[in-house]
């Protein structure tokens, strides 16, 4: 019997052995570089991103004959799944994209290969907007190329006609207008805002990164996230907690937003099923491509976009011209990337998150993350409402893209709760200050 | 081989059960030696780990979200035992007596929803929930109710149960497979001689029926407790653990800890757990069904 289960787990080891070592060697000067991204080929066409990022690619090959780039490409939610997953195993491609929020983690395990130098030596360096690296930097060094700008997460997109028949020739600019506004629009049986909040990062990333720093300010998020001394519990933020409470308790939001998803809300909102929507500069994408569709083609000269209102009064600390925003992913290369290899990979992701990508999307009508001249006379006029007022927009943190990913999940929870009226906000900013605590000083 | 006798010699049983042994070995045994082992790291994701000890489980006591998923998991356990091989039993004896006309259309229609993945089946019934389309909120109106309509997935109190009508009804096809079986490996002269003897339907399906099913029952109730303990794919397709935690798996938790919140060691733990507390109550119902089929 001894022998049996000898002979069994000698014949594992054998096998699982000969799985791991069979990679062939081919040395003819080619140089191949596995690339993982979630640029699509669905979204070219749609996502300007995608569609310049694709060129780019086979500008690349065509320049560097001897490069052989090896790609695997993937929705959004299961490349970050797939790349957590390879990270732990070790395995990473050559060239991939990474996160603001994975930094820490990437280098701490020393996967990403650290570009300061070559950044330096970078022709076009100059031109990339400040702050763009911001949560790609861990002590002075930086570890992606950007591939979007200060992408903003917080635009207003309403219904120009619906606000005007409730009174409202501009959005307004404060939250006592809008809940004013919303006891018309429950009237109509119609919702004020739409609210896509299913898979919990909408309500962080859209509204509430924005929705703070008009109660706290600027300097409070800034404390919090370098763990100065700023707390959850602190007054200010519990009036941002209050709010959102109050949001519930007025149903602002359509009655299904913790049931359905933010593409979802898009075309409810696309549909004039919503007075508004809360999204961020993705939602250009979808907008473009539904105007020239029959069915709403009509709403090419109905959508309005305005910044986040503001508390009125003494609550108002922030600018209410300031947004949620930054470049939240990079291309980034292995650390184990040597010599020849290094260089090419070192000139892939330049070229993919540089100015060439910049000059690009700017053809779109899309901010990069290099500055590039953008004429906005030949967009349509939802076109040039979104870039006058992402030009007149502050950079402010997005919450999820800066602190911990753990204590973000904690903090969606929260705020699910707390729009439910399952819990208090000042037991949720208890819990959050908690989760805080583990994350930052432990 | 000298010896030639039917019984097949111990090299060639090892033989034999070497393929099988081996790819079980590598997708079930090794991964759960790995996960009892990574459960003692603090581990982000990638080459290096922090050898903490028994610290993740002594987390997970006093993590509050897990005692929330772990009473969310048992509530599964026991609505799919209840409702799921309740109704699928029900079924069977319906589908058994003389009066059900085209029983293989309704085994068939009974059973399809088991051949189709369970993604599927979340996003059917987000569907049939859902606010503005939903063919529930739908009726209500129609039938001049529109009061009651809700957006259900969003009511914390009702989440669960509207979660496990979608599992119950995906499963109940399998359970009435099973029971069908067991039916058929029932002595049918017993029937007959209560027949004769004036039993009605209810009475057989008490007397006859349910004491000869006793080992079915018992195979069906652990099928059921093991498939609930790991549910995951209905309630991410449905409502991703929410609103806030009310709908939370441990399942779904541990992949939550693992690549949401990149604290791998933790979702290793977690999964430990899950295999322990299954061990656990599968032993006791063990020790149950023994002492049940002595008496």
């Amino acid at each position: 019997m001894k022998k049996i289960l000898l002979f069994m787990a000698l014949s594992l080891i054998l096998i699982l052995t000969s799985i791991g070592c069979s990679k062939p060697k081919v040395d003819d000067g080619s140089i191949e570089l596995t690339v993982m991204h979630f640029m699509t080929e669905a979204a070219i066409g749609i996502d300007p991103k995608a569609t310049v990022i694709h060129k780019l690619f086979d500008k690349y090959e065509k320049e560097n004959t001897n490069v052989k780039l090896n790609m695997t490409a993937m929705g959004h939610d299961d490349y970050q799944i797939k790349i957590q997953s390879l990270a732990a195993a070790d395995d990473l491609p050559d060239v991939f994209i990474i996160k603001g929020p994975w930094t820490k983690t990437f280098v701490d395990n020393e996967l990403v290969s650290d570009l300061t130098a070559d950044l330096e030596n970078y022709e076009f360096k100059d031109t990339y907007y400040d702050k763009i690296f911001g949560s790609i930097t861990m002590d002075g060094k930086i570890y992606g190329t950007p591939i979007e700008g200060n992408a903003y997460t917080c635009y207003v997109y309403y219904n120009k006609r619906m606000w005007k028949e409730a009174g409202y020739d501009e959005f307004p600019k404060t939250w006592d207008e809008i809940f004013e506004a919303n006891q018309y629009f429950k009237s109509k049986k119609i919702p004020a805002i739409g609210l896509g909040n299913r898979d919990k990062w909408p309500y962080n990333s859209c509204i509430i990164s924005t929705l703070g720093d008009r109660f706290t300010g600027s300097e409070w998020t800034q404390s919090l996230i370098k763990n100065e001394g700023a707390k959850f519990t602190d007054e200010d933020f519990i009036k941002v907690l209050e709010m959102t409470k109050k949001f519930g308790e007025e149903n602002l939001f359509n009655a299904d937003y913790n049931s359905i998803n933010n593409n979802q809300t898009q075309s409810l909102f696309l549909t004039e099923k919503y007075a508004a929507t809360i999204e961020g500069y993705w939602f250009m994408g979808p907008i473009n491509r539904d105007i020239t569709n029959e069915i709403t083609k009509h709403m090419a000269t109905n959508i309005g976009l305005a910044s986040l209102p503001s508390p009125s009064g003494n609550n108002l600390k922030g600018n209410p011209m300031a947004s949620s925003g930054g470049a939240g992913w990079f291309f980034a290369i292995n650390s184990k990337l040597e010599g020849k290899k290094r260089e090419k990979a070192i000139e892939l992701i330049f070229e993919l998150g540089g100015k060439n990508l910049s000059d690009g999307i700017a053809e779109f009508g899309e901010p990069g993350p290099n500055k590039s001249e953008i004429d906005i006379s030949k967009f349509n006029p939802i076109r040039q409402n979104y870039l006058t007022l992402t030009d007149e927009y502050e950079t402010i943190p997005v919450y999820d893209v800066w602190l911990q990913p753990a204590l973000i999940q904690i903090m969606n929870n929260n705020f699910q709760e707390i729009l439910n009226g399952t819990k208090t906000p000042e037991d949720a900013a208890i819990d959050m200050q908690k989760s805080y605590d583990e994350a930052y000083n432990n | 081989m000298a010896n030639n006798n039917l019984i097949p010699s111990k090299k060639q049983v090892t033989l034999y059960l070497l393929p099988s042994f081996v790819i079980y070995g590598f997708t079930v045994l090794i991964p759960i030696v790995m996960a009892i082992y990574y459960g003692f790291f603090k581990w982000s994701g990638g080459p290096k780990k922090e050898f903490i000890g028994f610290k993740n489980y002594i987390d997970i006591l006093g993590d509050e979200i897990f005692w929330k998923s772990l009473s969310n998991n048992f509530y599964v356990v026991v609505f799919s035992i209840v409702v799921q091989v309740g109704i699928a039993f029900f079924i069977a004896v319906l589908l058994n007596t003389k009066y059900i006309k085209f029983k293989n259309l309704h085994r068939s229609t009974i059973y399809f929803p088991s051949i189709l993945s369970s993604v599927i089946i979340g996003f059917v019934w987000s569907i049939l929930y859902d606010y503005n389309y939903g063919l529930i909120n739908f009726f209500l109106e129609f039938f001049g109710m529109g009061d009651l309509k809700q957006a259900w997935l969003s009511n914390p109190n009702l989440v669960m149960t509207l979660v496990c009508i979608a599992m119950v009804w995906q499963y109940i096809g399998t359970y009435l497979i099973i029971f069908l079986a067991g039916f058929g490996a029932i002595d049918t002269s017993i029937f007959e001689m209560a027949e004769i003897d004036g039993a009605n339907v209810f009475q057989k399906a008490l007397y006859i029926t349910l004491p000869m099913l006793k080992n079915v029952f018992a195979v069906c109730v652990i099928l059921c407790f093991s498939g609930s303990m790991k549910s995951f794919d209905h309630v991410i397709t449905m409502t991703a653990g929410g609103p806030g935690n009310a709908s939370n798996l441990i399942a779904l938790y541990a992949y939550q800890s693992s690549f949401l919140h990149y604290k791998l060691g933790y979702g290793a733990a977690l999964s430990v757990a899950i295999l322990f507390i299954s061990l656990i109550i599968l032993l006791i119902a063990g020790f149950i069904t023994k002492k049940f089929n002595k008496d």
